[in-house]
């Protein structure tokens, strides 16, 4: 029996979950949201946001996502940077989802974001270069499913959004057609027609381009990946989506299994999907 | 008493004289070539090796490339998938 619950912008499923652990998920879920909150002017991101350019203390959980949010930017060799906020917010995302409502007039034109590689993380003090403005949400929404899965008293799962964690596998259903058992870890779908506004006279979504500032262009409507984390998934997927065409052959390059589709609605899996669905299938 | 050179009259003397001066002049401009080389040299070793007189890009410290690929793999790590075993009981948004 599953529960569900609104936290983050998005719908919140437990699958396994005791009544206490489902409270105890729905107060991480909300202690998060108001931590990691570019909308509300008293969370912790707007503080230090407020304060990019010079040194500032933050709280152990903070320091802890951020370091979560530069190793992502590392490993997907800088697509999906926590730098983004100024960025999200000149394309027309500056209040929570559901408040977005219809065109508000034009995308505001900025600069690419300073380099994630100018951010000091020194134990618990931060220092975000000028002009700098920090958006955690990917991140986060993945590593408090990743907190969650583990919170459960047995077999179940998690899933936030696009984001998905289990323990002890599950069969589901794909976007964009198409089904899968996760054996284990956390599977995350990216997309450009899900979280979506209008701005501009044109359509908008929360997958910017670190190089332009600007929604990506991408070939793809939606990529799901796989990983031992709901957070490796979660970074996966944007990176591989934010790569365009290379994105099938940039995963494999990880060994991460990656499903593609396109805006025409064709399906292309990358190597190391097919490999995990075929040896499996060989070994039934 | 001694006669000078000049007074001497003879050519031989003369020749010996011309040679002297050219061995003179030859000797004074190895000297300042070699001057140059050493100093040439000595300015080149100094920028070369003295901290802080590099006129070089500086290049940053890097890890071996096989380190760096590694950390990356263990960065982003697959997950286990395998076709369904039964109907789905969940499905997947994405955001």
């Amino acid at each position: 029996m599953s529960s569900r619950f609104s936290a983050m912008g998005c719908e919140v499923c437990l699958e396994g979950a005791s009544a206490a652990v489902f409270e105890a998920v729905r107060d991480l879920f909300a202690r998060r949201d108001r931590m990691f909150s570019r909308f509300h002017r008293d969370s912790e991101l707007c503080r230090v946001n407020r304060s990019a350019g010079r040194p500032t203390p933050v709280s152990r959980e903070f320091a802890a996502t951020v370091r979560v949010a530069l190793r992502v930017a590392g490993a997907t060799d800088g697509l999906v940077v926590p730098t983004l906020g100024e960025a999200l917010e000149a394309a027309g995302y500056d209040r929570d989802f559901g408040d977005l409502g219809g065109d508000r007039g034009p995308v505001r034109a900025v600069e690419p974001p300073p380099s994630w590689r100018a951010i000091r993380l020194h134990g618990r003090v931060l220092r975000l270069p000028e002009g700098c403005q920090l958006d955690l949400n990917g991140v986060v929404k993945a590593m408090t499913v990743d907190a969650a899965v583990v919170m459960l008293d047995g077999p179940g799962w998690v899933s936030a959004g696009g984001d998905l964690a289990t323990r002890g596998g599950i069969d589901l259903d794909l976007p964009g057609g198409g089904a899968v058992h996760l054996a284990t870890g956390g599977i995350a779908t990216s997309g450009q027609t899900a979280r979506r506004w209008r701005r501009g006279g044109g359509w908008q979504h929360h997958l910017i381009d670190p190089a332009t500032a600007r929604p990506a262009r991408s070939r793809w409507e939606l990529v799901t990946a796989v990983g031992v984390t709901c957070v490796d998934a979660d970074a996966a997927a944007k990176a591989a989506f934010l790569a365009d065409g290379v994105g099938p052959g940039w995963l494999d390059r990880q060994g991460i299994p990656g499903r593609f589709v396109s805006l025409s609605g064709a399906v292309e899996q990358n190597r190391s999907w097919q490999a995990q669905m075929g040896s499996a299938a060989a070994c039934t | 008493m001694p006669r000078s050179i000049r007074d001497s009259g003879s050519s031989a003397p003369a020749g010996r004289v011309f040679a002297a001066h050219r061995r003179a002049r030859l000797a004074k401009g190895g000297l300042v070539a070699i001057g140059l080389v050493v100093f040439g040299s000595g300015i080149a070793a100094t920028r070369a090796t003295v901290a802080g007189h590099s006129r070089r890009a500086l290049r940053p410290l890097t890890p071996p490339a096989l380190f760096v690929r590694i950390v990356r793999q263990d960065a982003l790590r697959a997950g286990v998938i395998m076709p369904t075993q039964a109907p789905p009981s969940a499905s997947t948004a994405q955001s």
